[in-house]
């Protein structure tokens, strides 16, 4: 096991930029169009309670990664089968998340670079960081997404003049389906893929700290992505926000005076950066850890190639990027980032009450178990 | 990369990134330096009578204004204006390189002409291309040609601004002094096409002799076509409702004496009233403040009561202005470019669904309350117009 | 494809020399193989122009027989 320690804040700022990400590219309550701020309000809530289950189950099993958790649970053979799929489904998101930041420069800012020259060279400077350990990235992540936050900020406050603040109505147009068809996108993304901390959740110095900073962390995302929302509906109006293929580029177009585009490109590198980055270190940490061999910096470099090759061979085109991403991610991503957790976390109450009935005590697990 | 620390290899393979990184880091793949571009400033869009897309641009010549600048003597023209007809938009644009040498970049395009044809055939579905191109400017402002091709517009050579199409921006822009015609940058255009309840409502453009143009008035179209054009001061009318006017000189006439009023702000709005579940009027509500600006008479100021006397007066002018402008709109063109159904849409959906299928006809013949407010704060320097001492 | 053919080369090239160097067990090559070599495979094919259904199509079709997509 890795002895690199992350702090409190550190690991806030890496969940906070992962879960920040992509999102906004994808925008996955868009369904919803302008009732998409009920369903970010009620996605950001259970999207809460999900990594409220991660962050119990971290808790519930100190200094454990999900790969060693899986095996203490379900044993060999189907721990190693689950621990498997759940690389699979690492290494596919890493390649999804690459796949998403290179369409958008590819269609936005550079239009005649071929993807794979994008991607590629990003991918270089990612193995980089995840070969030079958590405890960079964690730091890292400390100088850099703090830079999102001011940028969102800066758009949204310079775009305050121009703007509709009726845009959004009328409320429930449609009903009740779409919103929660997007809340439960925005459930399963971005929210549900941290079930990729389960790897970097055992770094944490303080464990018990894990309490406030995975709330916070959704909270202050969900806070962003109403944020951004409501300042896009504003700007361009329901109509064109759902019909543009990415929103914050057309956003940042509007802005009077001078060009913001850039810094749309930089929040998406930060984001994507930090995502894509703690993706590949949780497949190559767990694959490690399953195949016996010490050092995970030994296989970044193929998984991360794999990545490459990957997120240019899932979609021929932008179109079938969004159709996935809004009709079969959330579906697919069902069994990894509900249903293996939640077994997991009945698994560990279980073991734990048998625990204490034995020895009537570490109520301390428990309770801390039982704030969520 | 962490082999760098790693000896004399390490050494090799920081010096091989060393300079590979440069070439890569120059920019994009298709990078294309400022000289290598033309810059346009405006462009133009019309029909051909075939039936085909007459693209316009106007495309901006750097080394000609910079040499006008220093010596009055025989350059060539700042500006180039050339058409190229093609089946599409984005076909004529590439086409009309066939007599430019580099590529245009359109970024720095200020203005859109549309021509009359194009505008009494569908202009909805012609916008896609600017709205799909990452080069354009969603800020651009946009143009109804009257009685001219946009062509003839981009082609004249005004004596204030060598660049043309930054001529009739400023035109454009210092409507917020006078309110007679409305700016309609892309975006609200595509805004305004994407809403259900709204029709569309572009400012205008015509020749006024050969050196100048004028930016005067509006172009209401109904379901995309053109339906007629407002005069300027049905327009100021239409933007008092709309909640567009930042300024404007309003004139009233006091006992003979005449006034000018200039406002200063403007709040409007637009409510729908319902009875029996239908709507049954519109109601436009309208507040004003103004100064008086010039006083063109005989008459006193003194007192409080005159000011209100001519507050009284001015709602009445600004509502006669209002009226004008509905009545037309309603009974000529009957289309709904105020965005009374929009409100509905968005204030009352469970009415909107049930009228919005002939809004348009219901929209005409609603009666329409209008609501003026009117306050006079300043009478500038001087109290009374100027008088012999008796 | 001779660009692929090169940027495979020179990354395995350099991580095999790592390994041959720090005298790592079969595994470790095992599963690097594994991994290089679906991605040189799939990327020669992509090069060629013939794409083969891809990880989407197999969850589509996956989702398709539970009955979950639309």
């Amino acid at each position: 096991m890795e002895k690199a320690r992350i702090s409190s804040i550190q690991l806030f700022l890496l969940l906070t930029g992962f879960l920040f990400g992509n999102t906004l590219i994808l925008a996955p309550a868009q369904g919803a169009k302008n009732d998409a701020w009920l369903a970010i309000l009620l996605g950001g809530a259970g999207g809460a309670l999900l990594m409220g289950v991660y962050a119990a189950i971290a808790l519930l099993n100190p200094s454990k990664t999900l790969a060693e958790i899986l095996k203490e649970k379900l044993g060999k053979v189907g721990g190693s089968f689950v621990t498997i799929l759940d690389i699979w489904y690492f290494i596919h998101l890493a390649s999804l998340v690459l796949r998403n930041f290179g369409e958008f420069i590819v269609t936005m800012t550079f239009l005649e670079t071929p993807m794979a020259v994008v991607i590629g060279l990003f991918a270089v400077i990612l193995v980089y960081l995840v070969n030079s350990g958590i405890e960079v990235m964690g730091r890292l992540s400390e100088l850099l997404v703090p830079v999102i936050f001011l940028v969102v900020f800066i758009i949204s406050l310079s775009l305050i003049t121009v703007r509709d603040f009726t845009a959004f109505f009328p409320v429930l147009e449609n009903g009740m389906k779409p919103v929660l068809n997007g809340a439960f996108a925005l459930i399963t993304f971005p929210f549900g893929e941290s079930v990729v901390f389960l790897m970097v959740f055992p770094h944490l110095n303080k464990k018990e700290r894990l309490k406030k900073v995975v709330p916070a962390s959704a909270a202050l995302v969900t806070f962003i992505i109403l944020l951004v929302f409501f300042r896009d509906i504003f700007v361009l109006g329901s109509d064109l926000m759902v019909r543009s293929t990415f929103i914050p580029h057309l956003t940042s177009l509007l802005l009077p005076g001078f060009n913001v585009e850039p810094l749309i490109d930089i929040t998406l590198m930060i984001g994507g950066g930090v995502k894509c980055s703690v993706c590949i270190y949780a497949a190559a940490r767990t694959l490690c850890q399953i195949a016996g061999i010490g050092d995970y910096r030994k296989l970044t470099g193929a998984i991360s190639t794999f990545c490459v090759v990957l997120s240019i061979w899932v979609y021929a085109n932008v179109l079938e990027m969004f159709n996935f991403s809004e009709n079969l991610w959330p579906y697919y991503s069902l069994p990894f980032q509900i249903v293996i957790p939640l077994l997991l976390l009945l698994l560990s109450f279980r073991k734990k009450s048998s625990q204490s009935n034995e020895r009537a005590k570490s109520q301390k697990g428990k309770d801390a178990a039982k704030a969520y | 990369m962490v082999m760098c620390r790693k000896g004399k290899k390490g050494y090799g393979i920081f010096l091989v990134l060393f300079f590979i990184f440069p070439v890569l880091l120059t920019g994009c793949w298709n990078n294309r330096d400022l000289t290598e571009m033309n810059f346009v400033a405006g462009m133009g869009l019309d029909r051909t009578e075939e039936g085909k897309v007459l693209m316009t641009v106007q495309v901006v010549e750097p080394a000609a204004i910079i040499s006008e600048a220093k010596a009055q003597s025989a350059q060539p023209k700042p500006v180039i204006v050339k058409s190229y007809e093609g089946e599409t938009i984005f076909e004529a644009i590439r086409g009309i390189l066939f007599n430019f040498d580099k590529k245009l970049f359109f970024s720095t395009a200020q203005v859109l002409i549309l021509g009359e044809r194009l505008s009494q055939d569908d202009i909805e579905k012609i916008l896609d291309f600017f709205q799909r191109d990452h080069e354009i400017n969603y800020r651009m402002d946009i143009l109804v040609a009257k009685d001219a091709t946009p062509e003839e517009i981009l082609e004249v050579e005004s004596d204030q601004d060598p660049i043309e199409a930054m001529y009739i921006k400023g035109t454009v822009e210092n409507t917020d002094a006078r309110g007679t015609v409305k700016r309609t940058m892309l975006i609200d255009l595509i805004k305004d096409i994407g809403s259900s309840g709204k029709q569309l409502a572009i400012g205008q453009i015509s020749k006024e002799g050969e050196k100048e143009v004028k930016t005067e008035g509006l172009a209401v179209f109904k379901d995309g076509k053109l339906a007629g054009w407002l005069g300027p001061y049905e327009t100021r009318g239409y933007l008092l409702v709309i909640n567009q006017i930042q300024s404007a000189i309003v004139n009233v006439t006091k006992d003979k004496d005449k006034v000018a009023m200039e406002i200063i702000k403007s709040k409007g709005r637009i409510d729908v009233a319902f009875r029996n579940s239908e709507p049954s009027k519109l109601i436009v509500k309208v507040e004003v403040q103004a100064n008086v600006g010039e006083y063109e008479g005989r008459g006193k100021l003194e007192s409080p009561g005159n000011l209100h006397n001519l507050e009284k007066i001015l709602k009445e002018e600004i509502k006669k202005e209002i009226k004008m402008a509905m009545n037309k709109i309603q009974k000529e063109y009957s289309s709904d470019i105020f965005g009374f159904g929009e409100h509905m849409r968005k204030h009352q959906p469970q009415y909107w669904k049930k009228v919005k299928k002939d809004w348009n006809d219901t929209f005409s013949d609603l009666p329409v309350e209008i609501q003026v407010d009117a306050r006079i704060n300043r009478i500038g320097s001087v109290k009374d117009p100027v008088k012999k001492v008796e | 494809m001779i660009m692929v053919l090169a940027v495979f080369a020179i990354l395995i090239f350099y991580d095999v020399r790592k390994f041959i160097r720090t005298k790592e067990p079969v595994k470790v090559f095992a599963i690097y193989a594994c991994f290089m070599a679906t991605s040189l495979i799939v990327s020669l094919l992509l090069a060629a122009g013939r794409k083969p259904p891809g990880p989407t199509q197999w969850i589509e079709a996956i989702l398709n027989i539970f009955g979950v997509a639309s």
